[in-house]
Formats: structure tokens, sequence, C-alpha cells
């Protein structure tokens, strides 16, 4: 069967529009997830080929050519490996970490790597139904804008319900000052740690920051008290500042607040502060909030 | 759940540990040395207790 040009147009912009979609949530931020440039070219093009999955899965249905449907479907497939080849890739690497991310930070970055690839196929699935139902009642011109509109709507909405939170939405953080009563390290009135050597004991107090993460409620404090979460945290903190020797996190039973000491090579209190706030809450932290009545991400 | 193990102790009174290897330090000085030698071999941590005692601890394996 021959493809019409204007119904190969109609399919190029479907696919461009899954590709924009995939593209504007691929960021190479402080945390380097996807690295740059190999993963970020990998992911883009995973994006690409989920955009033009999408984009042809309308046209081959009214088409009725049902076996390039089953290829399509066949490639959803290969969408579920792309979580399994990142949660391997991220666990080979881990070992590689002074501080490794831990199986929850894994598992929750594998996860969003997935997910957004589907987004890529909603969006342009949404933008090739939209011209081709539009196609018959609109001039071209409109129909194209049409779609276009429905494209960017189909974006924000997936966005929106996929958009993880960071720890900042649930809790303060603030610098801790630390303090030693006989040999433990305290920050505030939170024991961290047991420290028996004296040179230790000096390098806390020259070199080591002190930090008080808050939970804003009762519920912010189960997530919070989730050793994942708190890997993750400490992941990010040791990687993105550098670890020169120590770094321990501690919960305060009556408060529920977290005391955490770190001697990093950066000591730069304001840059431990955002990179704390913006470390992702995890999604299995999420769920357990949720289904103890929380509040947390409900609207 | 992380479980430490107490490799051995340092200190400075040979009643202050038992059923533990103990090594006696001559004073306080040989202490701090001998328990951050110690730390580094073991790849542990350094802890003190309120009687002066050193343990080498590292996760159960």
């Amino acid at each position: 069967m021959s493809l019409e040009p204007e119904m190969l147009v109609n399919i190029l912009f479907a696919t461009l529009a899954g590709f924009l979609s995939r593209w504007s949530l691929l960021k190479v931020d402080f945390r380097q997830n996807p690295t740059y440039p190999n993963g970020y070219l990998i992911h883009l093009m995973i994006g690409l080929i989920a955009s033009a999955v999408g984009a042809i899965s309308v046209p081959a249905l009214l088409a009725k050519d049902y076996v390039a449907i089953t290829f399509l479907f066949l490639a959803f497939e290969h969408f579920r490996d792309v979580r399994k080849i990142e949660a391997s890739s991220l666990e080979y690497l881990d070992k590689a970490h002074y501080y490794p991310r831990g199986a929850a930070y894994i598992d929750g970055i594998a996860k969003t790597f997935e997910s957004r690839n589907y987004l890529a196929i909603v969006v342009s699935l949404t933008t090739i139904t939209a011209i081709l139902a539009t196609g018959g009642v609109f001039s071209r011109t409109m129909s194209i804008t049409t779609a276009a509109f429905a494209a960017i709507a189909a974006h924000i909405l997936i966005n929106r319900f996929i958009k993880g939170q960071v720890i900042k939405a649930v809790a303060d953080i603030e610098i801790g000052e630390i303090s030693f009563r006989n040999h433990n390290v305290y920050v505030n009135d939170i024991y961290v740690a047991n420290i028996g050597l004296e040179v230790m004991k000096k390098r806390i107090l020259e070199r080591g920051i002190g930090v008080l993460i808050k939970p804003k409620g009762e519920n912010e404090k189960i997530m919070l008290n989730n050793i994942g979460q708190r890997q993750a945290i400490e992941h990010e903190c040791s990687r993105l500042l550098g670890l020169e020797k120590y770094i321990e996190s501690r919960r305060d039973f009556e408060t529920g607040n977290i005391g955490m000491v770190i001697i990093p090579i950066r000591k730069e209190p304001k840059s431990l502060i955002h990179i704390i706030e913006n470390v992702p809450l995890l999604e299995i932290v999420k769920k357990q909030a949720r289904s103890t009545g929380g509040n947390i991400n409900e609207k | 759940m992380r479980n430490n193990h107490i490799l051995i102790a340092v200190g400075l009174n040979r009643d202050l540990a038992e059923n533990v290897p103990l090594i006696l330090a001559e004073n306080e000085e040989q202490l701090q040395t001998i328990s951050s030698e110690l730390g580094r071999i073991l790849e542990g941590n350094v802890c003190r207790l309120a009687n002066g005692l050193v343990i080498i601890t590292a996760p159960g394996r």
C-alpha cells in the first residue's frame, strides 16, 4: 500500500510532537542522569521511536493493516525493557560510587524513564487522532493547529500526572550546629554517630556540615523515615559535593527530625541545602503516605 | 537493617573487655594511634564508649 504525501506529513507531524514532548522532559541537570552526551542521545532516540509508534498506529488501524498493528504493539514490549536496562545499568554503576544510590532510588529513576516513553506515545497518538478526526471538518491548516493544541494539552495533563515531587515539598532544610558530647556527635540535639578517634572529631568540627531535615507533618515523617529515601539524600549529597570522609544521618524519635553530618570535599552549606531540597521523593514513600490517608500529592 | 559486629577492642584497662579480643595500650596517645590503624586495616568504624574503651565495628556479613 502506498502512503499518500498528506498522510506522511500527518505521521511526521505527530512523531515530531511526541519527540518534542519527550525532549522537553529530558533534562541534564545537576543530578547528571542521564549522562551526557551518550545517555542523553540514547533516551532521545528511544523517545523518537516511541513517538513514531504512536503516530503510525492510527493510520495503520484505519488501513486495516492488522499485521502492522501487531508489530507496533510488540514494540511496546521494548519500552518495558528500557526500565530494566536503566535499572541494571545504574545498579552496575552503583558499585563505583562512594555512597550507593540504593535499590529504591534506582527503581524510581528506571520507572521514570519508562513512563516518559509512554508519554511520547500518547502525545503522538493524540496528535494523529486529532489531525485525522478534524481533517474532514476543518481546513488543513486549522486541522494541524487543532492537533498541535491537542498535543500540548496531552503533554501538560500527563506530565502533571507523572510529575514527581522533591524533598522541599515535605520538609524544611536548615543548617544545624555540630557538637560533641563525650564521643558522640550531635546536630543540634540529634544524636548522629559515635566517633572514637580524636583526629576524626577535630576533622568533623573543622570541615563537617550539619544539616537538619524537618518534616512538615506526620505523614512526611513516615516518608523521611524510609531507608531508601534517606539513602537517596545521602547519595546525592556525597556525589555532588564530594565525600572527603564521612556521611551519616539519624532520626530523632521525639520530633521525627533528621540530623545529618557530612564532611564534603566542597564545603558549601548553601549548595548542600539546595541539593537536599531537590532530591526526588521516591515513589515508594508517596505510596506509603497515600495508603495511610495522607494528603501528599493530592489536589 | 545494618547490624554491626564488634571486631576488636582497644583499651587502657584489661578488666573492661571480656569475650572480645582486646589490645592494651600504654597511654591515651598510643590508644588513639592503635585505634586509627586498626580502623583502617579492618575497614571498620572506630567508636568510643563512655568508660573509655574503643571498639572497632564493621557491618555483619
